[in-house]
């Protein structure tokens, strides 16, 4: 199958007016996603990813600064950056085409509607003028999406679903659209691990079916070695390493990448690991260089004064460091 | 006081200088006043604004800028204490209710509900007909019938923050009731109220200046925004001078108060303090 | 033979629902049924199950804030619901909460002092205090330059142990701690369990630990209890439950999550 590549995202850079300076949140951001690929965006909280998920949608805070390109490539959406698109050819940006998952399902949710009936919005009104047929669909949707009763969920009222159930509510109307393209922003980090286990299998068959493409932003790096094809790891609003999730595992190159790995491989085993000394740092407090360096066990003096460029790591991959491990 | 927050906030800032200044006409009244309010002279009536009287002269020839300035005095006093009395009722009432909970709840907001199913105008014109239309008579029962939204929206409020969990970590410290309410569930509910108090003024202030007009409140020659506004009724263009600047300053002086409480919901609403970078 | 702190005893709560815009009568929730369990002195019992399940309910009922339905909770022998008065508020001290890193775990309107000096109401004496203060600030790891701070300038770690340096204030017996590793990163729940096993052996008190993470509490549990839709499954010790689980439901929260399903599937 040709993969083409479906969004193409170079020299991303958001800053934030804040009270003393205008500090970047996101910098120097490029990556690329194939069609039919699965994308997992791993970092800790304070790391950005959510604000560049946000960006993915053009979603950013209205006072931001944004600059360079966010390109897509999918039927429906101009091919063009789409910092320089105008309210209408946004909303096509956040229709049907890419579907969105929010952390509190409950926040995506209407809660004055019944399940069944914002899930019937979605669909394209032509569709939704065959009732019979549209609420077939739309149960579907919801037991694809792996609820057991769909059509007790169907007249529920989101207030009346646990925090599991939203979550698949959530996800049969992000899926709703029929999107090429879905965009789940730490769907699981409020339920808990059968639950994660049950939706994440879920999306896996779901992707594969509908030969979907998946971007994940997730601080589970478990769950993101399981379930995408492609790895950016970031820190501090920089991609630190960035390669094929399997590549990447086998010879994780950047120190924050192998600190993050052998701690989620400790805490599997019996011995409470090591974390990482250090806290993570505050836009107001980056460390000058490389941001991760008062944290990183193998700094040398150089990570304090130059900060790394972005650079081919030997997995096939980028990584951003000056003495990458491998 | 966050003033980055304050800045990006035009109507605090005009609604908070309007009322300053409003504030100020009262407290120094005297030093402001160019003549004497009270002094008629019937040599003078109905004079349009001069070189002498910058806002003309009344029916009995008193000075209406004077007389209007005057006017925030008494327009002011009969809505702030009104208004005080019924915030600090409906706060107290709204505390109770919505702390205690159970029985006490309900029949407390029964009463409010039945108070207001009352047509209050009427009442109070009722009233006022035949009462005697003393400043403390009218503050009373513009009282009486405006506590009840604020106890509403107080209840409301601790109803949510009792249920807040450093309410029950307070409660699992062992801490007494008074203390909880005072120090954990007061200052939280109070943003809602002070903003509903700033439109309380402002609605208090519209009521005084209707019952004056009607002759049902503040009685001249006391001066009043109201009164001015009824002589100027009765020769609406040959002395518009009368109508057309007592209408003014209940407009512009409403208007503050509106903008006032308007930027202090703004201000107080953490949701749009400004957005902190999201990571 | 340890000595039992707390009992409960065949614990049953229920709940009427909230309204919310449908008109459908809801019946009775029944979200904890029959719930027994103990807590030793000086151990650290984790009660762990999905969201719904139960546990919090269980939680607030200890700490004396839901009335069960039927059934009774022992603290030291006696039946808490006999308590009153100065009784009650000696218990409540003894057995505090740490709950999650959320929002609303510290006063908005309070700096952080403030609201630790109120955790020491009793003791009168203004230095003696601010000298514990310093040192429950100590133990936890805070600044304390943090004294004067309000909870939105807090970092979320920061916010959790001062919840913690809050709940220790009144040297209770039993800590009560909430999902504390809920929603947080890796390193930061490691940073936790150290912080916790340090405050253990320091201040030598119980901890009943809630959580949906049975990976996470292994670091810290002495015994582990199941619970799933507000019934006990299954109660162990932490080695026989991760080595010999009996209940099916166990053996499913044991399962790593999702690198036991390939991509192919």
């Amino acid at each position: 199958m040709n993969k083409t590549s479906l969004l193409e995202v170079s020299d991303f850079e958001l800053r934030l007016p804040q009270r003393w300076a205008t500090p970047a949140i996101l910098k120097d951001i490029h990556f690329e996603v194939k069609s039919g690929e699965s994308l997992a965006i791993v970092g800790e909280s304070g790391s950005g990813k959510s604000m560049l998920c946000r960006s993915l949608l053009g979603l950013w805070p209205e006072d931001a600064q944004v600059e360079g390109r966010i390109v897509y490539q999918m039927p429906g959406i101009k091919v063009d950056n789409i910092l320089n698109f105008t309210e209408k050819e946004m909303e096509k940006v956040r229709g049907r085409q890419i579907g969105f998952l929010f952390q509190e399902s409950m926040a995506s949710l209407n809660p004055v509607l019944r399940c069944g009936t914002q899930i019937l919005d979605i669909f394209p009104p032509h569709v939704r003028r065959q009732r019979k047929e549209a609420r077939t669909r739309a149960l579907q949707l919801l037991h694809l999406s792996g609820l057991e009763d769909p059509s007790k969920v169907y007249r529920s009222y989101p207030h009346e679903l646990s925090g599991g159930m939203a979550q698949r509510v959530a996800l049969a109307l992000a899926l709703a659209g029929s999107p090429s393209l879905l965009i789940a922003d730490e769907p699981f980090s409020a339920l808990d691990i059968i639950t994660t286990n049950q939706i994440i299998r879920t999306l896996v068959k779901l992707t594969k079916e509908r030969q979907m493409t998946v971007v994940l932003v997730l601080h589970n790096l478990q769950l993101a070695a399981a379930n995408s094809d492609w790895m950016i790891v970031m820190y501090a609003g920089r991609i630190m390493e960035q390669g094929k999730t399997a590549d990447l595992f086998d010879k994780p190159s950047h120190p924050y990448s192998q600190a993050l790995l052998s701690i989620a491989d400790g805490l599997e085993g019996d011995k409470l690991p090591d974390g990482i000394p250090g806290e993570i740092p505050s836009i107001e407090a980056l460390p000058s260089g490389c941001p991760f360096h008062p944290r990183c066990r193998y700094a040398q003096p150089k990570c304090a004064e130059l900060e790394p460029a972005d650079q081919a790591a030997v997995h096939g991959g980028r990584i951003r460091c000056h003495y990458p491990l491998w | 006081m966050n003033f980055l927050q304050a800045r990006r906030n035009p109507s605090l800032r005009i609604g908070a200088a309007i009322v300053a200044l409003v504030l100020l006409c009262a407290v120094f009244a005297p030093l402001l006043t160019p003549r004497d309010p009270y002094l008629q002279n019937l040599d003078n009536i109905l004079q349009p604004p001069n070189a002498a009287h910058l806002l003309g002269t009344d029916l009995y020839g008193r000075d209406v800028l004077s007389r209007l300035i005057y006017g925030t005095r008494s327009s002011l006093a009969v809505a702030m204490l009104a208004s005080t009395i019924a915030v600090l009722s409906g706060l107290l009432i709204g505390l109770i209710a919505g702390f205690s909970g159970g029985i006490v709840d309900r029949i407390l907001m029964r009463i409010v509900d039945v108070l207001l199913g009352f047509p209050r105008l009427f009442i109070l014109l009722l009233a006022l007909g035949f009462g005697y239309p003393s400043i403390w008579f009218i503050v009373i029962v513009l009282a009486l019938f405006s506590w009840m939204e604020i106890a509403r929206i107080v209840r409301g409020q601790v109803r949510v923050v009792r249920e807040m969990l450093y309410v029950k970590a307070a409660q699992a410290l062992g801490l007494s009731n008074a203390k909880i309410v005072r120090k954990y569930i007061l200052p939280n509910v109070i943003g809602p109220v002070i903003v509903a108090a700033a439109m309380l003024i402002a609605s208090m202030l519209i009521v005084e200046s209707s019952l004056s007009f009607l002759g049902l409140g503040i009685q001249p020659p006391e001066a009043s925004w109201g009164t001015i506004l009824n002589q100027g009724r009765q020769y609406p263009v040959a002395a518009w001078w009368l109508s057309t600047f007592a209408g003014i300053m209940i407009v512009v002086t409403v208007l503050g108060f509106h903008l006032l409480g308007d930027g202090l919901r703004n201000y107080l609403d953490p949701k749009t303090r400004g957005q902190q970078a999201e990571k | 033979m340890k000595a039992k702190l707390v009992e409960i005893r065949d614990l049953t709560i229920r709940y009427r629902p909230k309204d919310g815009p449908g008109f459908r009568k809801r019946s009775v929730f029944e979200a904890v049924r029959a719930v027994s369990f103990e807590i030793f002195k000086g151990e650290t019992l984790a009660l762990v199950g999905e969201s719904g399940s139960g546990k919090t309910s269980v939680a607030m009922a200890l700490l004396g804030f839901t009335e069960p339905a039927q059934g009774s909770i022992f603290y030291d022998a006696m039946d808490i619901r006999s308590l009153a008065g100065s009784q009650m508020q000696k218990y409540r001290r003894s057995v505090q909460p740490v709950f999650q890193d959320s929002a609303n775990t510290l006063n908005p309107r309070m700096t952080v002092g403030a609201m630790m000096e109120d955790s020491l109401w009793p003791l009168h004496d203004r230095v003696s205090r601010r000298k514990r203060i310093a040192e429950l600030f100590d133990a936890v790891g805070l600044d304390d330059r943090i004294y004067r701070r309000y909870s939105h300038q807090l970092s979320g770690g920061q916010k959790q142990r001062v919840a913690l340096a809050r709940a220790l204030a009144p040297r209770p017996e039993l800590l009560v701690l909430d999902e504390p590793f809920s929603a947080q990163d890796a390193s930061i729940q490691i940073n936790l369990i150290q912080l916790l096993r340090n405050i253990k052996t320091t201040f030598g008190c119980s901890y009943l630990l809630i959580s949906h993470d049975l990976h996470l509490v292994k670091f810290l549990a002495d015994r582990i209890a199941i619970m799933k839709s507000g019934e006990i499954v299954e109660t162990g010790n932490c080695i026989d439950i991760f080595l010999r689980p009996v209940h099916p439901y166990t053996q499913l929260l044991l399962k790593r999550k999702a690198t036991e399903f390939p991509e192919s599937t």
